[in-house]
């Protein structure tokens, strides 16, 4: 415990400014000023900074997410969110600082410095997403789980009874967000744009879609979620997982804005949000949580609780088949 | 959505999914224009035949409260909402009725009297 709070609150925050700083130090003397700080699609360096205010960039942000990881570890509840939100800054800004650096190195001007292209950035992206992953596993051991409260809500499902529950939520505004992309993807096109940006806007208009509304269902055996209008993705959440459940408010911004954020292999963590409001915390049986914003969560919340102290099926109830 | 069947009770279990989904629609649980589960999927999750989910929404239908288009599946119908709570009072006023030994003639007379 103590020392994985060292860890992760001193050792591998100061590993990431150090690496940011100590790349700067360096090699102070052989970078041009100003410095390479932005390249364009194709690679070539096409934005500059003054040495000491990318210097002052890379060093703060870093120094900023040290500090974020250093105050999770004084929190009981949330301590693996801001955990791996600061490492995932932190390495991000720490690997783009060196990337800039070596770019930059001996370059006589901005101009000069060596290519950078979207491989090399989407690298840096992984890295900073590994090391979110493996900082807040690490960190979710530190969590302290709350106490399950006495009073879960039920349904009062009897022995003898059977129950479906079906609900979900929409967001509207999301729906015209994702029209608008779809719009300027169509523009992009017809005025002749590179596949990327058509791509991207493509994509995009389509992963929005997918979460301007969701249906939960919740059977005997599982919790399932399907996505957006067409109901596909799905992705389900089996009974025997689930610990309990509780009704919540949910708030986008505390989960990482809109969408499916987190995750529950890497992160121990998820949220299904396509709106602000009434949601449904799930409490899994391997400490991890998942979060769904649906309405009518109440109902929901008491259904999976009444399966779960049951968690002993029965047989079907009726084998006659009617004609 | 809930939707809760007793194999225990007395009723037949497509009256009661109809019941269930009836009273969902009465109390505003689900708006006109919305999807019923596909009957294969509301079957599969209480595990009964399909045709007893099939034979339900039939009967929804016959009542006004839902339509079953193809290839739209089931939705709750414009009037669901106030008609569903129709329907509702005039179940259990038959109900009422059978009970204490009354006729359906002498029943649709009394109502006939009172319109």
């Amino acid at each position: 415990m103590k020392s994985t709070r060292i860890w992760l609150g001193v050792v591998v925050p100061v590993a990431w400014v150090a690496a940011a700083v100590g790349a700067f130090a360096a090699t102070w003397t052989r970078l041009p000023d100003p410095l390479a700080t932005h390249w364009g699609l194709s690679g070539t360096p096409n934005g500059s900074m003054p040495k000491l205010a990318a210097f002052v960039l890379f060093a703060g942000a870093t120094v900023l997410a040290a500090i974020a990881a250093r105050v999770a570890m004084h929190r009981e509840r949330g301590i693996a969110q801001l955990a791996g939100a600061a490492a995932f800054g932190g390495v991000l800004f720490a690997a783009l600082g060196v990337v800039t650096v070596v770019a930059n190195l001996d370059a006589p001007r901005w101009q000069d410095a060596r290519a950078v292209g979207i491989p090399l950035a989407l690298a840096c992206c992984a890295l900073a997403w590994g090391a979110a992953a493996l900082v807040s596993r690490a960190a979710r051991t530190l969590e302290r789980t709350p106490a399950a409260t006495s009073a879960l809500p039920s349904i009062g499902l009897g022995p003898t009874e059977r129950a479906v529950w079906s609900a979900g939520a929409k967001n509207r505004a999301l729906f015209v967000v994702a029209l608008f992309v779809a719009v300027g993807g169509v523009t992009a096109w017809a005025s002749g744009g590179s596949w990327i940006e058509v791509g991207t806007c493509a994509a995009c208009a389509v992963l929005v879609t997918g979460i301007t509304e969701i249906h939960v269902r919740v059977d005997e055996r599982a919790l399932r979620i399907a996505f957006g209008p067409l109901r596909f993705p799905r992705m389900s959440i089996a009974v025997d997982r689930i610990e309990h459940a509780e009704k919540m408010t949910v708030a986008p911004m505390a989960n990482g804005g809109w969408g499916y954020r987190g995750s529950l292999t890497a992160f121990g963590r998820a949220a299904v949000v396509v709106r602000g409001g009434e949601g449904l915390r799930l409490a899994l049986r391997d400490h991890k949580t998942m979060i769904v914003t649906v309405d009518d969560a109440e109902t929901g919340a008491g259904l999976i609780n009444d399966l779960v102290s049951r968690r002993t099926p029965v047989g079907p109830l009726d084998t006659t088949k009617h004609e | 959505m809930l939707i809760r069947i007793d194999a225990a009770a007395n009723t037949d279990l497509h009256e009661q999914i109809a019941a269930q989904v009836r009273r969902a629609i009465s109390s505003g649980k689900v708006a006109p224009g919305d999807q019923l589960p596909p009957a294969r999927e509301l079957a599969a999750s209480l595990a009964v035949n399909m045709h007893t989910v099939l034979r339900a929404y039939a009967a929804l239908r016959d009542e006004g409260l839902v339509e079953m288009r193809r290839g739209r599946g089931v939705t709750i119908a414009d009037a669901g909402t106030s008609r569903a709570r129709v329907v509702e009072l005039a179940r259990e006023l038959l109900g009422e009725a059978r009970r204490h030994g009354m006729t359906l003639r002498e029943l649709s007379k009394l109502l006939e009297e009172l319109a």
